[in-house]
């Protein structure tokens, strides 16, 4: 798999785990005396939520997620690398805690957790595993 | 029940749906004429705006403002909001800026600028949202001393290339040619070239021209021209239309399409725009200097009642004020033929419309008596104030006060008018009738002066006032009068004659009485009281102060410290140079007089007058030149608004001039116009002319026509539109508004239902509430409330939500992929609430009710229904006070009906409806296609719809906390008729007095009141002191009294009193003192002498004692008072089981009902309030699955939740609850409806 791309950064890491992004059908679901009344409403997209985890990052990858995630009035096209559609997504939260290892030098993030909304499904895109562009990125 | 859609109905019955919500907003007026909104609140100068719509939905506006600054107003794709971004600071100025959509996101605009001496023609490219991607570039240049360019409009024709039309003004040949350019890119244009316009004057002003390349039929240019002008400049200024079948390379022969035909009223600044549907709208607006109003120009102007349209009878405005707090202008007319002048009504009129609010004269609710129609009321005699408008009768008595704030009129009558069937109100002891009238609006004081002139050879005056919030006696239904001034002092010819010479100055504390005239040579007086204690302060008379002029002054008014009014010229007395306006220094008492610059006089008729609050005393100029003049009292300069010097103005019109009013916030001046052949009101602003804006419509059929044309905007200071059509249709439309000295952009659009259903917040409940006695209501919150928020003026949808605005409520259920629609009603929003806060998404609150809850105005009084049905009443009570259509009220016959005989008074709609249907058991409620309909109040009813299990019921609940234990009603009415009752007799009336010896017999009439109306019966006579116990006529039997008559209209009885007659005693007494005193002249031969002396002392004694003996009597009448009642009906309903539950306690509700004139009537209201308060012992809730079917009224079967036993319930509240699930994953939703009613118990 391709490492997934949010915006113009490339992930260096892919995230352990991923909610799959899919509509969502809204649904009430009532008691009666006798039974029970189901209402539904069709299903959407727009304002379905989804996590990205990582069991850790490095923190210039974390610092990079982080900045956009503070921006405000901006959307992100996010590309999972899944081989489908690519989405405009806006970054609602996002938390890490600090993982400081002996073997490797640099500083690190442990249980890296960001949560996105969806706005829409952009077209479908064709996966690209340009992972140099890390180093373009991050300078 | 309401019929749904078969599919739909059957859909109510399932246990999965998949419902529907839709919510629009909407305004109960038609949108155009616009009144507009602000963009900002600056108060920096904006005009000259140029709109488009653009390709990518945004809108976009440019516009200038002061110092050559280009600014660009743009929306969002989605119109929701505005932004303002500053594209150019140009060197000099900036005119007539123009822009068409040249690609997506790309914008040009072409623009006039000048600076050195020199104009320049140039073009800028910036993207859509203000971005300047080609800054101001010239395309050519022209020396002002050569020529002018102005007015520039740019298009993109339909080939997608450029076309920019201007005006050019060549100097040395005086040339007026409208040039045209065109371009393939904006960028490079080519050069220009003159329209040709065929029969139009080369030297002729020709402006404003603008394209629009229609797919109708070709390329089409307006412009204005100036059809004429005459030697003081004054222009006659038409729209003229012609169009290009060749891409503008030649254009047909221009015709008119307005008919201006008066100098100084013009057509100017032509805009079209092409609509959808391939007619075009042709906005542009009329310049007029004056504007007028009458019985022949305006709509709702007054009829009068006995001689049909005041106007055509000549009416005349003679009495007028303005209410700056309202903007309202009150106008007193009269019947101006000639003798009496009656009064045909009073106007409102709302300045900022321009149109008649309300009228009020003898036949409208409320009306005036009809004596004013009869009677004398005379010019400028009474000022108002506020919402005050006194009319008085001249000379005479009478007086009422309109106020029409609560539109109540009051009559003060001073004296009785059997005619008019006027009672005395108020207790006075003045001479003399009234003369003039004044009312105080803050201090809440009526005014009156009063004078007459005696035959001794003096003048009374009197002034007082009345408490305008005093109410009647409750007993006497008499009113106050406080009095200031009596002042009897005034010489035989001195007089306060003419017109308006009575002024209260409150902020001074001064009453001015003037006197005018040459009557009888006499040395006239202007007298200055004080208004707390009345006492005389200023006396200015040619003899105590000689620069006084001799024949006293006129029309006064006062401003600052002085007074100044006009005076009348006579060479004698030392006046000869004594002219135009007398000025009284009230601290100095220094009086100068000021005469007018616009012509040499002896007299300069300068009469009423009104202060302008800055120095400035505004008149009306009665003498050629008639118009209005102005003195400035800071430097002594006049101004002259006459036919010469204000067009607009004709001699017609200021052939006779009457009252004038000022309004220093805008600048208007009115003036009353009492010249028969125009009649009515004019209105000019010393700040400039008029600006009407207007449309056309024109639809092309081998020729373009046009319809009549229609106002664009409500007011008169809106001009320059520029118009646009958006993709969907609408209609937008920019403007310069002038507020005063301001100069500010406002924009409106048509108003397209907006849908809100988008915006409703998920989770959040949509909550629509039906009940038996009260408003249905509505509750929902939405998104964007930032953008909803009134005072959010950059926001398009600001106005979607503002209170006021309608709302439409549909669900509905999807069944098979088809949408499926039922109206839940229309509302009207009533509150919103929003607040902004950091951290939270701002959310907006709206609350809304049905148009009931615009029913809450006082009903001063009805019409006097008589012999009616209620839903006749009702529909008309309606219509008459809420502006409702006969189609929207749908009230089938009443079962239980019967005739009403009533008149409302002192009650509000609602009320006087609910009281009628509550009397035959009926409640109104608005249905769901927004009708009014009424239902029977049936706790009995029979079953509309039955549920044959619990799959769709949500709990059950018993409550009875709204019943009591009533258990008996008593209902009181009255018949409609009066019946003759007799009260216990009482003492109705006295009389005492004397009666002499000689025989007398004397009748006295007695009434048994003092206004010798009163009626009784039954008169009984309790003497306290008898006739016959008087000593004297004991000799002779005693007297007598007696009731001898009785009136029969039974308002007196007539008392006969007689005496016993005692001339004989009398007689024989003289006698005997005649022969005593004979014989006792003789005496001195006799001893008898002393004995006869004696006797002839006793007789004389006694015939002296018997010549003055009169008998007193004294008696007292007794009598059973006449009067009429309506007889009282009452019947009752009871409750047996609970009265006998409760061990024969008996707990009673009396009811007053004004409808039940009969006793059977009676029992049947108490039968449907008994009804109602067991059915209330009886009540329950539930809840269920949203039901489409039910409303309030339906009866309701279905089985209780633990006994299975059948449940039948009158239905009273339904509230209808709707969630959409508050995100993605969430299964908060529902659609459920709340159910309260009656169980019946059978």
């Amino acid at each position: 798999m391709a490492n997934q791309r949010l915006g113009d950064y490339v992930f260096v890491f892919n995230p352990d785990n991923m909610s799959v992004v899919e509509t969502k059908k809204l649904v009430g679901k009532v008691n009666t005396d006798q039974g029970a009344a189901i209402f539904e409403w069709p299903a959407i997209l727009q304002g379905t939520e989804f996590v990205l985890s990582w069991n850790w990052m490095y923190e210039t990858q974390y610092s990079i997620l982080r900045k956009k995630y503070i921006q405000t009035g901006v959307t992100f096209e996010w590309n999972p690398q899944t081989g489908g559609n690519t989405y405009e997504v806006v970054i609602l939260d996002m938390n890490g805690k600090y993982f400081e290892t002996l073997l490797h030098g640099g500083p690190y993030r442990e249980n890296v957790e960001m949560l996105l909304s969806v706005n829409s499904q952009m077209s479908t895109t064709t996966t690209t595993t340009t992972t140099t562009s890390t180093t373009t990125t991050t300078t | 029940m309401l019929s749904l859609n078969a599919t739909l109905a059957a859909q109510q019955d399932e246990q999965i749906r998949q419902p529907l919500m839709e919510l629009v907003s909407s305004q109960f007026i038609e949108d155009i004429p616009f009144d507009g909104q602000y963009f900002n609140s600056s108060t920096t100068k904006e005009e000259h705006p140029s709109m488009i719509a653009l390709s990518n939905g945004r809108l976009a506006n440019v516009f200038i403002r002061p110092g050559g600054k280009i600014y660009l107003i743009y929306s969002d794709t989605d119109k929701i909001e505005w932004n303002e971004i500053l594209l150019k600071d140009e060197t000099g100025e900036v005119y007539h800026v123009s822009i068409c959509e040249i690609s997506t996101n790309v914008i040009g605009i072409f623009y006039v600028q000048y600076s050195s001496s020199t104009y320049r023609l140039k073009y800028m490219l910036v993207s859509d949202v203000g971005v300047v991607n080609t800054d101001g570039t010239i395309i050519e240049s022209y020396a002002a001393a050569t020529a002018t360019v102005a007015s520039a409009n740019v298009i993109k024709l339909i080939d997608d290339s450029y076309m920019v039309v201007y005006q050019h003004y060549n100097v040395s040949t005086e040339i007026y040619s409208i040039m045209e350019r065109t371009s393939a890119d904006f960028i490079t244009w080519s050069a220009e070239a003159a329209i040709i316009l065929t029969g139009l004057e080369t030297t002729s002003k020709k402006d404003n021209p603008s394209l629009v390349d229609t797919a109708a039929n070709g390329l089409i240019l307006t412009f204005d021209y100036v059809d004429d002008i005459r030697e003081d400049g004054e222009e006659r200024v038409n729209i003229y239309f012609c169009e290009s079948l060749d891409d503008g390379a030649t254009f047909d022969v221009p015709v008119a399409i307005t008919e201006k035909d008066k100098y100084g009223d013009s057509a100017k600044h032509p805009l079209t725009v092409e609509k959808l549907d391939g007619k075009i709208i042709l906005t542009y607006y009329d310049e007029t200097t004056v504007l007028r109003a009458s019985g022949l120009l305006t709509d709702g102007w007054i009829a009068d009642p006995v001689y049909g349209n005041c106007s055509e009878e000549s009416g005349s405005v003679v009495n007028m004020h303005y209410d700056p707090s309202t903007g309202r202008l009150y106008m007193t007319l009269v019947r101006a033929a000639i003798g009496g002048k009656p009064c045909c009504g009073v106007i409102v009129m709302d300045v900022v419309t321009w149109t008649v609010v309300r009228t009020y004269n003898t036949s409208t609710t409320p009306a005036y008596s009809s004596l004013y129609e009869s009677e004398f009321i005379f010019w400028q005699k009474d000022q108002g104030e506020g919402p005050y408008v006194p009319i008085s009768v001249v000379g005479k008595s009478w007086a009422c006060l309109i106020n029409d704030e609560d539109e109540t009129i009051i009559h003060y009558n001073f004296a009785d008018n059997e005619t008019w069937s006027l009672v005395k109100n108020i207790d006075h002891d003045i001479i003399g009738g009234i003369n003039s009238t004044y009312v105080d609006a803050s201090a809440k004081r009526f005014y009156i002066y009063w004078s007459h002139r005696s035959p001794w050879g003096k003048c009374y005056q009197t002034i007082g006032y009345i408490d305008i919030t005093e109410t009647a006696d409750p007993v006497s239904g008499k009113y106050t009068w406080h009095e200031i001034v009596r002042d009897y002092e005034w010489g035989e010819w001195q007089i306060a004659g003419g017109l308006k010479v009575f002024q209260i100055v409150p902020e001074a504390d001064i009453i001015i009485l003037a006197c005018y005239g040459s009557f009888g040579d006499a040395v006239q007086h202007l007298k200055v009281y004080s208004l707390s204690s009345g006492n005389i302060i200023k006396d200015y008379n040619s003899d105590d102060t000689p620069s006084f002029h001799r024949y006293g002054c006129a029309w006064p008014v006062y401003y600052n410290g002085h007074i100044y009014g006009d005076v009348l010229y006579t060479s004698t007395h030392g006046q000869g140079d004594r002219r135009g306006l007398m000025d009284i220094d009230l601290s100095s008492d220094m009086i100068v007089y000021h005469m007018p610059s616009w012509a040499s006089l002896d007299n300069y008729q300068l009469m009423q007058k009104v202060s302008m609050e800055d120095g400035r005393i505004a008149m009306i100029v009665n003498v050629a030149p008639k118009g209005v003049g102005v003195f400035d009292s800071r430097d002594g300069t006049w101004i002259h608004w006459g036919e010469d010097t204000l067009s607009g103005l004709s001699s017609g019109m200021l052939a006779s001039l009457g009252p004038i009013e000022y309004d220093a916030e805008t600048g208007n001046i009115f003036v009353g116009s009492m010249t028969s052949a125009d009649e009515g009101v004019f209105m000019f602003n010393e700040l400039g002319a008029y600006k009407i804006a207007k449309y056309l419509i024109a639809e092309y059929d081998t020729l373009w026509f046009f319809d009549e044309p229609a106002n664009m905007i409500i007011g008169y200071n809106d001009y320059e539109l520029s118009p646009a059509i958006d993709s969907s249709g609408v209609l937008w439309s920019t403007w310069t508004r002038i507020d005063g000295t301001e100069y500010s952009l406002k924009w409106d659009s048509e108003n397209p239902n907006f849908n809100l259903s988008d915006y409703v917040i998920s989770g959040s409940e949509i909550k629509v509430r039906w009940d038996v006695e009260s408003n249905n209501k509505l509750s929902f919150q939405c998104s964007h409330g930032h953008f909803f928020d009134p005072q959010n003026l950059m926001s398009i949808l600001s106005g979607v939500l503002r209170k006021k605005r309608k709302i439409t409520l549909r669900f509905g259920d999807k069944i098979s992929g088809i949408n499926y629609w039922q109206d839940q009603g229309t509302f009207v929003i009533t509150s919103t609430s929003l607040s902004y806060q950091k951290g939270d998404y701002p959310i907006i609150s709206v609350n809304c009710e049905d148009k009931r809850c615009l029913w809450r105005g006082e009903i001063v009084a009805t019409e006097a229904y008589a012999d009616q049905w209620p839903e006749a009443i009702i529909s008309s009570i309606l219509q008459t006070y809420c502006n409702m259509e006969s189609t929207e009220i749908q009230i089938d016959d009443i079962s239980n009906r019967h005739k009403i005989w009533h008149q409302f008074i002192g009650t509000t709609v609602k009320k006087a409806v609910q009281e009628i249907l509550e009397h035959f058991g009926y409640f109104g409620y608005m249905n769901v296609d927004g009708n009014f309909v009424a239902k029977r109040l049936d706790p009995n009813a029979s079953t509309d719809h039955e549920y044959s299990d619990l799959s769709k019921s949500i709990g059950f609940t018993s409550d009875d906390s709204f019943s009591d234990f009533t258990n008996r009603v008593v209902v009181k009415g009255e018949g409609r008729y009066f019946i003759e009752v007799l009260y216990t007799q009482e003492s109705v009336g006295s009389l005492n007095g004397t009666i002499g010896w000689w025989g007398e017999k004397i009748v006295k009439r007695v009434y048994y009141s003092e206004d010798r109306e009163r009626t009784c019966r039954d008169p009984v006579l309790e003497v306290i002191q008898s006739v016959a116990d008087f000593e004297i006529f004991k000799m002779k039997g005693g007297g007598t009294q007696y009731i001898s008559s009785v009136d029969d209209y039974e308002k007196w009885i007539e008392i006969t009193i007689e005496a016993p007659n005692l001339v004989g005693i009398m007689i024989a007494n003289v006698i005997l003192i005649l022969a005593t005193g004979i014989f006792a002249m003789a005496c001195d031969w006799g001893k008898f002498c002393g004995a006869m002396i004696f006797a002839l002392s006793l007789l004389i004694g006694t015939l002296f004692y018997m010549l003055g003996c009169v008998a007193t009597y004294n008696y007292n009448i007794f009598a059973k008072p006449i009067g009429h009642e309506k007889q009282t009906f009452q019947n009752e309903a009871n409750d047996f089981p609970t009265q006998r539950e409760l061990d024969g306690q008996v707990i009673t509700q009396s009811i007053d009902d004004p409808f039940c004139y009969t006793v059977t009537s009676c029992g049947d209201v108490a039968g449907y309030e008994m009804d109602v308060l067991i059915a209330q012992r009886n009540r329950v809730k539930f809840g269920q699955i949203a039901d489409l079917r039910i409303e309030i009224g339906d009866v309701i079967l279905r089985d209780h939740p633990y006994s299975g036993e059948e449940i039948r319930t009158f239905m009273t509240n339904l509230d209808r609850r709707y969630k959409k699930p508050s995100g993605p994953g969430k299964t908060d939703g529902y659609f459920l409806d709340d159910v309260q009613g009656w169980r019946q118990i059978t």
